[in-house]
């Protein structure tokens, strides 16, 4: 036996020669090139052991030197990817837009729509109301009575507590600086029923909210309390101006995303008692109750219902055939978005899974082409093992350094999505990336990555080595490989094809809203949303006369070109709305069922303003004086549902408001996407706000330059009227329009880079499995030619397998899409479910871009030199 | 399974160290570099486990070593072919030739 020290001197020397050897082949420098031979020669000491001892044991005794021998690898591993740039670029380029894509777009939706209430225990908060269908006031649609609201906190048995609140606005004068801001009246219970505790100080107690007591009490926003007083602890107990009347400061409110009616700036403690019997038709208040452990949502509402019947009957009037309605209070804070949220969750799953399979069948595409390189090592004397250790290194080099760079990439794509809308996503500055599903991402990127990464190892166990080495494979494994890489890539199409048709059909319904004609000029308009203190201008005169004050020195501004003033601007979700019978004169209706319209209340000026146009007959300015409060004007749906064909000027209709005496038709004018571009116009009646005035009301005026650069002149031009009178807010009319879209706006936004994400990734899929086919059929193809085929034949049989797979994706692709864009349907304008365009284009698109994408390998395989390819092998 | 094909892996290496030391006498890292040159580095030699294969072929007698200096100067193990190495090189040659053919045969035999 050859002594130890003799084994180790030999082996020593090889080393030695191995590293001169790499050094002066491979231009390494002599550390590298010493580890590098380290490397390859493998574990020193057990191979030293292997030839002292007769027979040869299991290949790893020594756990104690496999460190070193896998810190080896992963050196292997980062070089190895560094020598082939573009397969370590694809892999790493889509594990990151994967994970940093659908973290983004899941955070923002975590952020915005399934952040839990910041209440205590949540699940047992419902909101109340009380609808009428027979009076168009559906469930979940109307609030509550102030008297009501008594009679049911009284005689319910089945809430811990009930309580009650209403929105606001209120003059606040600091010191000089004078702001009209929104604030919530809220019954001295919310806070407690809600179960939220003040920043600093105290919430309102019994007594707080006795009326006329001086001087009242106050709970500041945690904005305002910051913004304005430096989030002074001090505050407490100093009192500010609010409508003129002093008010202590009680508390400061838990920051925004915390708060009940969270654009509230101020809380006033309101007195919720028995009113007058009118004061029953007043439904403003906005109702929550805390269920009591043990009772449903279900059961309460029934309780109600016999307090409601009892009223019915106390008050057979006024609360006839008004029902109780209730909700969780979650769901009405998701509201209308959840479908939206099911479309937003099944895109990140499918990105997400599109990414993997891509990972996925990248790996297998270039295991085929390491098929021989690994059954020789093995052949050679290395160990499965070791060979295994190896691949892994590899993969898990690529998966995690593509996990980092998602990783990384994930808050500046939040950031830029943010960026996008920031109108419409509320609070976005709270939205914060969402570390589970970041977790989640690169886990289930890494795993792909990682089990795709070793399938070169199936391969070598599945042939014998020596028809590996002798370039002969076995046919059968090769087909199987290539099977689950078509499917794979089939799958990669079919999820392809649905988000991109969701896409289409978003991005259709985006473009059809744009074409929709508003009825109104939005830009170069300016508007100020005014609510007077309603103490300071009682009457009607007051009123008129300090509202055309107002008109009169808007339209002296500089650069207003004219002035009018509305309840309600469209698409104004502050605009003052009412909905009243119209009774058109000699019908008379045996059912009481009269029509419907939308009634505003507007100045002459306010069409001219706007940009309204006269349709037939004249607007509020071609009136004279005496004869304008008996006039009116409609819109065109108006004049067509209630007089058909005829033409309506002279007519006489009559209204509620006008305590059902006959007034005028005057003039007909353009109907207006009141409701939003996506919605139809409704009847709408115009009469004049100058006769009828009210305190809550719009300013719009038409500017000669950029309305943005009027907005602070508007602001400031107002308080010159009256200096304890400041807008409410001042908007850009333009702002109105795109935030009526803004929704659809972001969806076909996410939807639009998710599918382009998507097809990027199946087409590189395609791209893949075909370049993988061609490699795997070089010979193949070699002796066709030598044969005499034709190169063009050549090109059309591999284009013919792109075209396949991906014809195959797409067809199942659009049948799967009939049905999933169904999810989507109620956020589409104009364009139905089934869209031809979309749903049959996005496939064929595909396709064509599939097949496109096949045109490399394609060539490759034309150009492949028999001769060459049949020595290679 | 597995078992035999490892026994088949290692006669493959064997077979190929045999043919680099009939040619001239050479040391370990020689053999590697031969069979690398030769197959246009198309078979990359697992250099650790040249060792054992060498170390196992001495026992069985088809090798013998000996140290010398090599061309640079150093001291370095040499090995050569024996006659019984000689004579297990034509027979492992000939049962790798038989195989290939056998294998071969299968594969271009065309479905009846």
């Amino acid at each position: 036996m050859t002594p130890r020290r003799e084994i180790d001197e030999e082996l020593g020397q090889h080393i030695e020669r191995l590293a001169q050897h790499i050094k002066e082949t491979e231009g390494l420098d002599t550390q590298s090139a010493q580890l590098e031979a380290n490397r390859r020669f493998g574990d020193r000491g057990k191979i030293a052991e292997r030839c002292a001892e007769p027979q040869e044991k299991s290949a790893f005794k020594s756990r104690g030197k496999r460190f070193g021998f896998v810190f080896n690898e992963i050196r292997f591993a980062i070089r190895n990817a560094i020598k082939n740039p573009g397969f370590a670029a694809v892999t790493i380029i889509t594990l990151s837009l994967a994970i940093g894509v659908t973290t983004a777009i899941y955070s923002v939706f975590q952020g915005v729509l399934l952040r839990p209430l910041p209440f205590a225990d949540p699940e047992q908060l419902v909101e109340l109301g009380e609808f009428n269908p027979l009076e168009g006031v559906i469930p979940g649609g109307g609030g509550v009575s102030r008297s009501a609201f008594a009679d049911w906190k009284e005689r319910q048995t089945s809430f811990s507590g009930i309580t009650a609140w209403e929105w606001d606005t209120s003059i606040l004068d600091n010191d000089g600086e004078v702001v009209s801001l929104g604030t919530a009246r809220t019954d001295i219970d919310l806070f407690r029923v809600l179960g939220i505790t003040p920043v600093i100080g105290r919430f309102f107690e019994e007594g707080d909210a006795v009326a006329g007591q001086q001087p009242g009490v106050v709970v500041l926003s945690f904005d305002l309390w910051r913004d304005r007083f430096g989030a002074d602890p001090g505050v407490l107990g100093t009192s500010i101006m609010l409508d003129g009347i002093p008010r202590e400061i009680l508390g400061v409110m838990q920051p925004e995303d915390k708060a009940p009616g969270h654009t509230a700036k101020l809380w006033l403690p309101k007195e919720y008692r028995r009113g007058i019997r009118w004061d029953r038709h007043r439904r403003d208040a906005i109702v929550y109750g805390r269920l009591n452990l043990g009772v449903t949502a279900e059961q309460a509402n029934a309780d109600l219902d016999l307090v409601a019947s009892g009223l019915e009957e106390e008050f057979p009037d006024i609360n006839e055939n008004w029902r109780v309605w209730s909700a969780p209070l979650a769901e009405r804070v998701i509201g209308d978005s959840r479908p939206t949220i099911t479309v937003a969750f099944a895109a990140v799953g499918l990105l997400l899974v599109v990414a993997c399979v891509n990972i996925a069948n990248l790996f297998l595409a270039r295991a085929a082409g390491r098929q021989r390189e690994i059954a020789v090592r093995i052949a050679l004397g290395a160990t499965t093992g070791q060979v295994a250790i190896q691949l892994l290194a590899e993969s898990l080099v690529l998966s995690l350094s593509g996990a980092l760079v998602g990783f990384l990439a994930a808050s500046p794509m939040l950031n830029g999505l943010i960026a996008l809308q920031p109108d419409i996503i509320p609070r976005s500055g709270e939205i914060a990336l969402d570390l589970n599903a970041l977790l989640f991402a690169v886990g289930v990127s890494v795993v792909a990555g990682v089990l795709f990464g070793l399938a070169p190892l199936r391969g070598a166990f599945a042939e014998p080595a020596g028809m590996a080495i002798g370039g002969t494979r076995s046919v059968s494994a090769g087909r199987k490989e290539n099977r689950i890489g078509n499917s794979l890539v089939v799958l990669q199409m079919v999820l392809t094809v649905v988000l991109l048709s969701g896409g289409a059909l978003l991005g259709r319904s985006m473009w059809a809203l744009s074409r929709v004609d508003p009825g109104f000029q939005a830009e170069g308009r300016v508007a100020a949303r005014m609510f007077l203190d309603g103490s300071r201008y009682s009457n009607t005169q007051q009123l008129t006369t300090y509202m055309e004050g107002l008109l009169e020195k808007v339209a002296s501004l500089p650069g207003v070109v004219s002035a009018g003033a509305s309840t309600a601007l469209p698409m104004d979700p502050l605009g003052t709305n009412y909905d009243l019978p119209v009774r058109l004169q000699g019908v008379v209706d045996p059912d009481n069922q009269l029509p419907q319209s939308d009634f505003r209340l507007v100045t002459p000026e306010y069409f001219n303003s706007l940009g309204i146009r006269v349709v037939s007959g004249v607007d509020l300015s071609g009136v004279d004086l005496s004869n304008r409060k008996q006039s009116v004007v409609v819109n065109q749906t108006m004049a067509r549902q209630l007089w058909g064909g005829d033409d309506p000027i002279g007519a006489s209709v009559s209204t509620p408001i006008h305590d059902w005496t006959d007034v005028q038709v005057v003039g007909v004018v353009e109907d207006t996407h009141y409701y939003g571009l996506g919605n139809d116009p409704k009847p709408e009646m115009y009469a004049s706000l100058l006769d009828w005035p009210t305190t809550v009301f719009t300013v719009v005026a038409e500017v000669g330059g950029s309305a943005e650069l009027s907005v602070e002149s508007m602001r400031r031009g107002l308080l010159e009227v009256d200096g304890s009178q400041p807008a409410h807010s001042v908007v850009v009319v333009e702002s109105l329009v795109s935030g009526s879209v803004a929704a659809q706006r972001f969806y076909a936004v996410v939807l639009g880079v998710f599918s382009v994400v998507a097809l990027v990734l199946s087409l590189a899929g395609v791209y893949g499995v075909v370049s993988y086919w061609v490699n795997r059929r070089t010979r193949e193809i070699g002796v066709r030619l030598a044969l005499g085929a034709d190169r063009k034949k050549v090109l059309s049989l591999v284009l013919g397998r792109g075209f396949m797979v991906a014809s195959a994706g797409a067809t199942l692709g659009f049948f799967l899409s009939l049905g999933a864009t169904r999810t989507i349907k109620s956020v589409l304008f104009s364009v139905d479910g089934f869209d031809p365009v979309s749903m049959l284009g996005v496939p064929m698109v595909l396709v064509v871009t599939a097949v496109g994408a096949c045109l490399v390998p394609a060539v490759k395989a034309m150009m492949v030199d028999p001769v060459e390819s049949l020595k290679e092998e | 399974m597995t078992q035999k094909k490892a026994e088949l892996l290692q006669g493959t290496l064997d077979m190929l160290i045999m043919k680099a030391l009939i040619v001239e006498e050479m040391h370990g890292f020689g053999v590697a570099r031969w069979i690398e040159r030769t197959t246009g580095d198309r078979l990359v030699i697992e250099e650790g486990a040249l060792y054992p294969a060498l170390y196992r072929m001495q026992r069985r007698g088809w090798i013998e070593s000996e140290w010398g200096v090599s061309d640079n100067n150093r001291r370095a193990k040499f090995y050569c072919l024996t006659m019984a190495g000689k004579r297990e090189l034509e027979k492992q040659t000939r049962s790798w030739k038989e195989s290939v053919d056998a294998v071969g045969s299968v594969l271009k035999a065309v479905n009846p």
